[in-house]
């Protein structure tokens, strides 16, 4: 399948599917510029004397606002295409996980663009972008890695990450030619907060509102923040949606549905492998919340009483924020990511837990073992989905997750047997 | 009720012995392996009974009654830190198949057989060598020690150390901060401060293991013959099991012997047999499959570019200010700057090292050994074999597990590989044998 089928049938499907939403078609277009630039071949492109300076994050783990108050917007690249990892096949191991893989597609793609000079900013969460960044550097390109610290109590980690977060704003500030002050961090921390914020806000409307957009529709509209061009404009997009969310909710209504909730976590499903969300949405489950790497940084702006002092204590203050919030890969053990899904099976009645683990992402199956014991405690059964990029499995997973939302169906249905059976008596 | 909890615990009794049973086994049989090579000598007994003792008896390190120990994984825990606390450090990595297969039940599928064996052991418990430790120190140097950490932690005391990425002096800043921190953790746990003196102490006792190192490696490097290359990792994996001025005194010993039979000229093989150098992930003591089958089919194992081999121990501590923070900013130094482990962002240090190494020792093949799920090292292998295909070195990539079903099909690939340099040194001599 080429680049172009991938993410152009998956976006089809999705504006098939959610064909009544019309705010959707903002994030339909700005998912379609945004890998429509990567479908072309850089090698096809006639040479650019002014190349453009370009900041690009390879994955989760460096607050956006620190490049943002840099006065330029950066380029996540956070993987999620079986044909991007074709692109980057001769300079990784077989072991490596896909997400990884399509990370360093990507980025192979971009570096060889002529009209960019991109400054490659890697999160070393993991060992693949450790060695990425150095595949990166080999290969003549500017990179910055950024080293996380492992475990956030300890006083010399925060220092060291402090460190890394002012040397990234100060790289980042040298290749746009910017200027951090005070002000643009505060703006910054400000335009993303409240792209965070309405994310929190659609996220609850959804949860409110079921039924008006798929499962799917939602992961799209999540992942298009890390390709918006203009993050203001995509924030205003964003709360436009979630008003039309409710209000056709109100007006229109949807039928309340009897599907079993799950939440979802794990390895982040990104657009355009919506293999796993098309699964979930074929078995008949309704997605409550997903929880991936980036689902608790959304909670990691500063307050009012934060956002006062000068630069570097702004840029120490985001720094802190973001790595008390970060569940990203890179600690020790997780907890953040822990202590939110915790927090979401005691405050929603979750009939079940998809595990999602893309082949690989070792840290994935830790952190279950970790959790199993809780899911145990408050008797949700959980289903291990692992798998890759291909294609193969779907079929076998299919029935396996048909399997699961039987069970579920079942466990309701005897539960409430049990419960007229109480009522009655 | 309390039958069935009398009948698990027996169950679970007979589960502990079945294991430490075969766990046994499979020691004395790479043990045994190991001296059929031929070419043993009694300067190796030491050694060979350190490992015994740890793995075949089932016994803890020998140590001073009332000596805590601290248990370390990787080279980037400087050992001196331990010893100049009073308590005595034991490296914890292990290439054990029983406990392997029990950790492949435990862990992620994915993870390393390395880390594997280790929660094999944490699982079981009947490891005195882990049992007994006060304290794990775990350097964060990949995915699978990080989640290992987590693991282990709910057992045992664990430090993790964070290891930089990067080795800017801003980097070597933050890890000496990183050491006093343990400094004061493995303090805690020995009730004892590190002195000026005593790091000092610490120092020289291990510098002296480092000598004797770089005595044998010199010996080693001018006359390969005079050992094989299994025993000589054997002899460097037991530096995880001995005290340093013990394990000194011991390659002392084997350093006079080695220096004797190389003026009576008193070879264990053929001088003219393939050179082969291993590299990539670590070869653990008890899984000497690699050297072992490399040596059986007729090479000569002359060098290896391993964790615990001679990258172990070879860099020396070199202060430079003789202050307090002076000897731990040199041991900061001494476990960043010059340590080719793939931990690290840029490794150019690696194939600098590799390739001085296939100079100094005459290479003529290089084996990359890759543990199943060692990523990071699987990153680096096209690297090197860019390198040494520059150099005119043959190598190969053999990737194998902590269990013996690969072993036969590693023997064709490793006589095919021996059989290629010897066809290379010269046809006739290969045909005629």
């Amino acid at each position: 399948m080429s680049y172009e089928t991938e993410y152009s049938e998956t976006l089809q499907r999705i504006c098939t599917a959610n064909a009544g939403v019309s705010s959707l078609r903002y994030f339909l277009d700005t998912a379609a510029s945004w890998h429509a630039c990567f479908a072309r071949d850089p090698d096809g492109m006639s040479q650019d004397d002014d190349a453009r300076p370009l900041v690009v994050v390879l994955g989760y783990g460096v607050p956006e606002q620190l490049i943002y108050a840099c006065n330029t917007t950066p380029c996540i690249l956070l993987g999620g295409s079986h044909a991007s990892c074709q692109w980057s096949d001769d300079a990784v191991p077989r072991d490596s996980d896909p997400a990884s893989r399509s990370i360093l597609g990507y980025a192979l793609r971009l570096a060889a663009r002529p009209d960019i000079d991109p400054l490659f900013v890697v999160p070393l969460a993991n060992d693949n972008m450790r060695k990425i960044a150095y595949h990166l550097k080999r290969e003549g390109h500017e990179v910055l890695p950024v080293d996380i610290p492992p475990v956030a109590t300890s006083p010399s980690a925060r220092q060291a990450w402090e460190h890394s977060a002012e040397v990234l704003v100060h790289t980042v500030a040298c290749h746009v030619g910017g200027w951090v002050t005070a002000r643009s961090l505060r703006n910054a921390d400000k335009l993303v907060g409240r792209a965070r914020a309405a994310i929190l806000a659609f996220e609850q409307s959804c949860l409110e509102c079921p039924g008006v957009l798929d499962s799917e529709a939602r992961l799209l509209v999540t992942n298009t923040y890390c390709q918006a061009s203009d993050l203001a404009q995509w924030t205003a997009a964003l709360d436009e949606l979630t008003a039309e969310v409710r209000a056709r909710y109100r007006t229109i209504g949807c039928p309340s549905s009897s599907a079993p909730r799950i939440l979802v976590v794990g390895s982040p499903i990104l657009f355009p492998q919506h293999k796993v969300a098309e699964l979930i949405n074929d078995a008949g489950l309704y997605t409550l919340v997903t929880v991936d790497a980036a689902s608790t940084s959304r909670f990691a702006s500063l307050n009012a009483r934060e956002s006062l002092g000068g630069a570097t204590a702004l840029m120490r203050a985001i720094s802190r924020k973001h790595y008390s919030f970060d569940s990203s890969s890179a600690s020790v053990v997780n907890w953040a990511m822990e202590h939110y899904v915790e927090h979401l099976l005691s405050s929603m009645e979750v009939d079940g837990v998809i595990f999602h683990i893309l082949k690989g992402q070792i840290e994935y199956d830790f952190a279950l073992s970790r959790l199993e014991p809780l899911f145990d405690r408050l008797d949700t059964p959980v289903f291990r989905l692992e798998t890759d990029y291909q294609y193969q499995d779907v079929e076998q997973l299919r029935i396996r997750l048909e399997a699961f939302a039987e069970m579920l169906e079942q466990r309701m249905l005897v539960a409430n047997r049990a419960y007229a059976r109480r009522y009655c008596a | 009720m309390e039958c069935v909890d009398v009948a698990q615990e027996q169950r679970e009794q007979r589960r502990k012995q079945r294991f430490a049973t075969k766990s046994m086994h499979m020691t004395q049989k790479y043990l045994r392996r190991m001296r059929d090579l031929g070419g043993t000598i009694e300067q190796m007994e030491p050694f060979f009974n350190a490992l015994e003792r740890i793995y075949v008896q089932g016994l803890d390190v020998e140590r001073p009654h009332h000596t805590k120990t601290v248990g370390t994984y990787c080279v980037q825990v400087p050992q001196e830190l331990i010893y100049a606390a009073g308590a005595r450090p034991v490296k914890l990595c292990s290439g054990h198949y029983t406990a392997f297969s029990i950790g492949d039940d435990v862990v992620a599928r994915d993870a390393c057989p390395l880390v594997k064996a280790i929660a094999g052991f944490e699982h079981m418990g009947t490891l005195p060598l882990y049992e007994n430790c006060s304290l794990m120190v775990v350097p964060i140097t990949c995915d699978c020690k990080k989640r290992i950490a987590g693991l282990l932690r709910e057992r045992w005391p664990v430090h993790p150390l964070h290891v930089p990425a990067n080795r800017e002096d801003e980097d070597i800043e933050h890890y000496v901060e990183d050491l006093y921190e343990l400094m004061h953790m493995v303090s805690s746990v020995t009730g004892q401060a590190v002195t000026y003196e005593s790091l000092a102490n610490a120092l020289n006792l291990t510098g002296r293991a480092q000598y004797e190192l770089s005595r044998f490696l010199r010996i080693k490097r001018v006359t390969p013959n005079l050992l094989y290359g299994t025993h000589a990792m054997a002899v460097m994996n037991a530096a995880s099991y001995l005290e340093a001025g013990v394990w000194a005194s011991a390659m002392g010993a084997l350093n006079d012997e080695l220096e004797r039979k190389a003026r009576g000229n008193e070879l264990v093989s053929r001088k003219d047999l393939p050179r082969i150098m291993l590299t990539g992930s670590p070869i653990v003591f008890p899984n000497l499959k690699i050297p072992l089958l490399v040596e059986e089919a007729g090479g000569m194992v002359v060098a290896d570019e391993t964790c615990m081999g001679e990258r172990g121990m070879s860099d020396p501590v070199v202060p430079v200010d003789a202050s307090f923070d002076g000897l731990m900013r040199s041991l900061a130094i001494r476990s960043l700057r010059p340590c080719p482990c793939p931990t690290f962002a840029d490794n150019s240090q690696r194939i600098y090292r590799l390739r001085q190494m296939v100079r100094d020792y005459r290479v003529e093949g290089v084996i990359y050994h890759v543990l199943r799920g060692c990523l990071v090292y699987d990153y680096e292998y096209r690297l090197v074999e860019e390198e040494l295909e520059s150099m005119g070195i043959p190598v190969i990539r053999l990737e194998s597990d902590y269990t013996d079903q690969d072993v036969e099909q590693l023997r064709i690939r490793s006589e095919a590989f021996v059989e290629t340099i010897k066809l290379k040194k010269g046809p006739l001599k290969a045909i005629r044998g």
